[in-house]
Formats: structure tokens, sequence, C-alpha cells
């Protein structure tokens, strides 16, 4: 290391430009990391429930202008009766395994949420206490747990016990994993409370029991939060639409079920003025909502921009390295009429490559650190922000965790850039390169 | 101590064939200070170098200290390099980028436990007079001086052999006296060998042995 630092003094020179050059990279490659890796992080995370063998239903009313339309099937009693009809044979088809009737209440991967804000009763840290997390309705009694396949975390009733509960009758909750370890870690969160404020209730607050922990659900893939909570979902009126996912049986080929349900569903899912409208599978709904949202779009300018910038570093770098390994040809040579082998040189040349990537990168993180600093990106969230668990909204760890994905792509760059040049100048006919002196 | 068997090396290019050495049959002694003499392309240089394990012959067998060089692992040429050879070259050769003790620390950076290598460079430049220039930079020295250094980092490992290719052809008539001083001392002070490549027939007269080469060919 003595022996590379000094070089790397000794031709200071002929080194800064490249010094600075890699400063500049460091910090671009820390902007072009920072878009890329919070996007593939996100896009790596388990959604949290099963969606690969989920479908979604869609049955809606005739409007009262179609010439098939009954208005005496169109009171709210014959509507029930209709609904019911409908939702029971959809869970009786051989393919269903599990069905829930959604209504019209968000559900994960749709294009709509719900949030409010919660706070814990006697958490086991004061300072962690409030969050807001998407939430979910759930239909008593209706299997909802089983159809999404979320599971049950230890200490919890099972998924088929939580789907039968009424929670909405009983000011009664599920959280997530993440919630319970964020409020009662290592402590079994059965029982405890959150309390919210109602305002279909009318009342100001309301202490809602958690009644079941399941394993982490986050509502969108546009977004990493996991912070989903499960509510009693009330009554609703069959209305103009009817949204029923299902579940279907394992080792039954998704494009196969939907095939045969459609032709299914035309003509028996026609009760009172409902008739069959769709079916598609959870996958597909979910990437026409990404889609939607132009997220799919935004990626790909993401991992484009990164492959061009990545692939422009990397020539940029071997370029740079073949032109200072080319100007130190008589050097390599009296180095090697002097015993150095040829692993020395590659090793004598990488060595000082790395070294000179580390101080550049270490200057370039150092001066954006001092720009993030500036611009008050270090200050601490606020509580309402608890919403967000993950590295990629605490400062210093994304800093940290950025950084070292940087230093990683730069000496990676480095090494790939200088290997060539190294093997090839460690190579050099000695009795050429003297004469070339 | 070099043995030189039938040794031919011919450059071939897509149209042209070179035989720059033929048939040369060569053996010098330890502790002999031979001259090679001769015209321009006469392939003295290339000697030097496949005695120098630099370049390999085309045919024919080289022994160096008492070992066949053939079939040698690159990593074993440069052990063999760095502990049996040193080289002085016409230009010097020294590393710009290191001052006057570190380039003369060069051999000594590739052999493990050879002590305390500034004080062995340090004792080098003494024997050639350059304690007091340690920490100049090639640039600031004069070519004598540069010269000097380069012989410094030749002995610094204390090689048996020493090969200088016209270690005086950069330098003025006085300097150059002052160099081949320099390297009569160390053969008779230090029994090494050396091998010279010169133009230089006074400084030739002076060593040995001379052998004179004509157009690859070994002819006295």
């Amino acid at each position: 290391m003595k022996n590379i630092l000094k070089n790397l003094w000794n031709r200071r020179r002929a080194n800064a430009w490249l010094f600075v050059e890699l400063i500049i990279v460091s910090i671009l490659t820390w902007i072009m990391a920072d878009q890329l890796v919070p996007s593939l992080y996100d896009t790596s995370l388990p959604n949290g429930y099963d969606h690969d063998r989920m479908a979604i239903i869609s049955v809606a009313s005739l409007p009262d202008n179609a010439p098939q339309y009954d208005a005496t099937m169109d009171s709210a009693a014959m509507r029930e009766e209709a609904a019911a009809g409908i939702h029971a044979k959809i869970r009786a088809y051989e393919a269903v395994e599990h069905a829930t009737e959604m209504g019209e209440y968000p559900f994960p991967g749709g294009e709509s949420n719900s949030s409010k804000t919660y706070v814990a009763e006697n958490p086991a840290d004061d300072s962690v206490y409030m969050f807001s997390p998407n939430y979910m309705f759930v239909p008593a009694d209706d299997d909802f747990f089983l159809t999404y396949g979320i599971e049950a975390e230890p200490g919890s009733p099972s998924a088929a016990e939580l789907s039968k509960r009424n929670m909405l009758a009983n000011n009664e909750l599920v959280i997530t994993r993440l919630v319970a370890e964020t409020f009662w870690p290592g402590q079994n969160a059965v029982g405890k409370h959150l309390i919210t404020s109602d305002s279909w209730s009318g009342t100001d607050t309301v202490t809602m029991t958690v009644v079941g922990v399941v394993n982490d659900v986050r509502w969108t893939n546009m977004h990493r939060a996991y912070t989903v909570v499960f509510n009693g979902g009330g009554y609703q009126p069959a209305g103009d639409m009817l949204t029923v996912m299902v579940r279907i049986r394992p080792g039954i080929d998704m494009d196969d079920f939907l095939a045969g349900f459609r032709d299914w569903a035309k003509s028996n899912l026609r009760l009172g003025n409902y008739y069959f409208k769709s079916a598609m599978s959870y996958n597909e709904m979910m990437d026409d909502t990404l889609r939607s949202y132009n997220v799919y779009t935004e990626r790909r300018q993401v991992y484009l921009f990164s492959t061009f910038f990545l692939l422009s570093l990397l020539l940029g770098t071997i370029g740079c390295f073949w032109l200072q390994s080319r100007k130190r040809v008589a050097e390599i040579g009296i180095r090697r009429s002097f015993g150095a082998r040829r692993g020395d040189i590659v090793g004598m040349i990488l060595g000082e490559a790395v070294t000179l990537a580390t101080l550049a990168f270490l200057t370039g993180i150092a001066i954006y650190l001092q720009f993030a600093l500036k611009l008050g990106l270090n200050e601490g969230l606020r509580a309402e922000d608890l919403d967000d668990w993950s590295w990629i909204s605490n400062f210093w760890q994304h800093f940290a965790i950025i950084s070292l994905i940087v230093y990683a792509i730069i000496i990676l760059c480095v090494v790939v850039g200088t290997l060539i040049p190294a093997v090839n100048a460690s190579r050099v006919n000695v009795t050429d390169a003297l004469r070339d002196e | 101590m070099i043995t030189l068997t039938d040794v031919n090396k011919i450059y071939r290019t897509k149209t042209i064939e070179t035989q720059a050495l033929e048939n040369v049959n060569l053996h010098i002694g330890e502790g002999e200070f031979v001259s090679i003499m001769g015209p321009s392309g006469c392939g003295k240089s290339t000697l030097l170098n496949i005695i120098g394990l630099l370049d390999t012959p085309t045919s024919g067998k080289v022994e160096l200290v008492g070992k066949d060089v053939a079939g040698l692992s690159d990593k074993a040429l440069a052990a063999l390099r760095n502990q049996t050879l040193g080289f002085v070259f016409q230009s010097f050769h020294l590393i710009s980028s290191l001052n006057v003790i570190d380039n003369v620390m060069v051999p000594l950076m590739y052999r493990s436990g050879a002590g305390d290598k500034r004080a062995l460079a340090r004792e080098a430049l003494e024997k050639v007079g350059l304690s007091h220039r340690l920490h100049h930079m090639p640039a600031q020295l004069s070519g004598g001086q540069a010269q000097r250094v380069a012989i410094a980092r030749a002995i610094v490992g204390d090689p048996k052999i020493i090969l200088a290719d016209e270690p005086c052809g950069n330098l003025d008539s006085r300097m150059g006296a002052e160099i081949m001083e320099l390297l009569h001392g160390l053969n008779r002070d230090e029994k090494r060998t050396i091998v010279m490549v010169t133009h230089n027939e006074e400084q030739a007269a002076a060593t040995d042995r001379i052998v004179h080469f004509f157009d690859g060919r070994q002819v006295k």
C-alpha cells in the first residue's frame, strides 16, 4: 500500500485529472444509483399475498334502458338475493378454491386506496406511536385472508379463523408483522389496542383491538410501505357493480381457468339484472394499474439511463486506464527487466487504480454529503411519515447503502476497465518497451 | 557463468525474415569483463537481451549460472533475472516518477526477505558516489549521475552478472570514463561478471576480452 500511495503521489500530475474525473463519476454514479437502487428494491419486494393464483370477477347491473332490463328485479331485496346467488355460484365453481366479495372496497394492487392515522396504545417505544397505513376492509365471514393467501403469524389465530370474524361489529382489526414488531417488539400483539378516529360512527376516537397478526402486505408495488391494517368491512348494499376475488385451486393454469370461467359465467352469472362483465387475473389487473401510473415507463427510463451510464462509465474507465498504462510501457519494461513478474505488474496497475478510485470516491461522497446536509435531507422523519419503514427513508442508512453500492459499481468498473489494459501491459515485450524509451 | 550453444535468433514478419543471430557459441567465465563489438544492427543488443532473459532464442541453448533457461516459466525467469542479473542501459532507463533512492530500490521490490531495502539502496548509491542525491528526481540529474544511479540499481540486488548496453553511449568522454572506472571497479573488486556492448574501441580494449559480431555472426 505504501508503494502504491508513493507511486500515485509521484505521478500526481498524470493522476490529478483522472482523480477529478473519478470524483465527478462518483457523484454522477450516486445520482444514478439513487434512482436505480430504490426502483430495483421496490420491484424486488414481495407483495405479501399470493396473487399468482388470484382472479377478479366483475359482475355489472344492466342499465334501465337495456332491452333485457327487468324493473321488477331492481328492488334492494332482489338485488341482494341476486348478488348472494352470484357469489354462491362463483364459490361453487369447481376450479375456485376460495372467494371473497370486495364490493366497492379498495384492494391492494388496484387503483384506489384508503388510509387513516392510528395511534398505538402503550407502545414499547414512546417515540414511535403513530402511523398512517393503507387500510383494507375485510368482509365478515367471507374467506378474505384465505382468498388472498395471507398467512397468520405465530401466536395469532389462523387465517381461516380471522376470515370468519365480524371485525367491524367488535371494533377489531388485524395488523401486519411489521406494525406489531414496531410498536410491541418481541410481544404478542394480539389483544393490544390501536386508537383511531372514526368519522363514520360520529365518535372522535375509537379504540380498536388487535385480534390477529399476519405476514407483511404492501398496498402496491409502486410503494414500499408494508403498513397495511385490516379493518372490518361494513355492510354494502348490492350496487351496480360486484367485484369478487377468487383463488383458483393449485395446479390449474390461470389462462385455462379464465377461458373456461368466461364461457361458464355468460349463462350462469345472469341473475336478476346482473350479468357477467369480465374476469381477469390479479396479475393482469396489477399490471394495468402500474401501467396507468406510468410506473413501467418510468422504470424503463431509469434502467435505460442506468445501463447507458454504466456502459459509458465502463468504456470511459477502460479508455482512461488504457491510456495511462500505454504511457507506462517503458516503466513496465524496466520493472520487468529487474525481476517483476506479470502478476506484479497487473497487481501494481490494479492496486493504483483501485486506490485512486477509492480516494476519489471518498472525496466525491464527502462533497455529495455536504450538498445533502445543506439541503436538509438528514432532518428526521415526522411522526406521520412513519408509515414508510424502509431504509430508503432513513437518511443515514440510505446514504450508507447507496454509497456502498456506488463504491462497488465504481470498483467493479475500475477493475474491469483496468484489468484488460493491465494484463496487456504486463505482456509487453520488454526489449520493445525499452527500445521505445 | 554464461554459455550460449548454437544460438540462432530469427525475426519473422509476414514478408521478411531477418536472422539477427546465427550459430552463436560463446562462453563467458565467472569474473570476466567481456566487450561485444560490431556495427549497428549486427545483433549485439539481441545477444545481450537473450543473455539477459529478456528475449528467447529461436534455437540453441542458453545456460546461466549453470542453469538451462529453456522452458523456464515467466515466474522463474523473473526470479532468475532478479537474483542473477543487473542491467545498465545506454539511455539509463530510470523511472521518471521515482526519486533516486526509489529507483535504486526497484529490483528489491520484487524480492522477498531482502532486508532493509532502503539501507541497501543507500549503500549502493554510496558505492557510485551519489549518496547525496537520494531524493532527487531523474530529471534533476546529469547524464553521468543518471548512469551512476542506473549502476547502483544494477548492483543493489548483488547480482553475479551485469549486462551493460552501451553504458557510455549517451555520455561525454569524461563522464564515460568515470562510468567505465565504476564498472571496472565492480569487476575487479567485487568479481562481478560484466558483459558490455560498446562501439568504443578504447573502452573495449580495457576489458578482458572482445567478441566481434557482424551480420549476426560471431566473427572473432
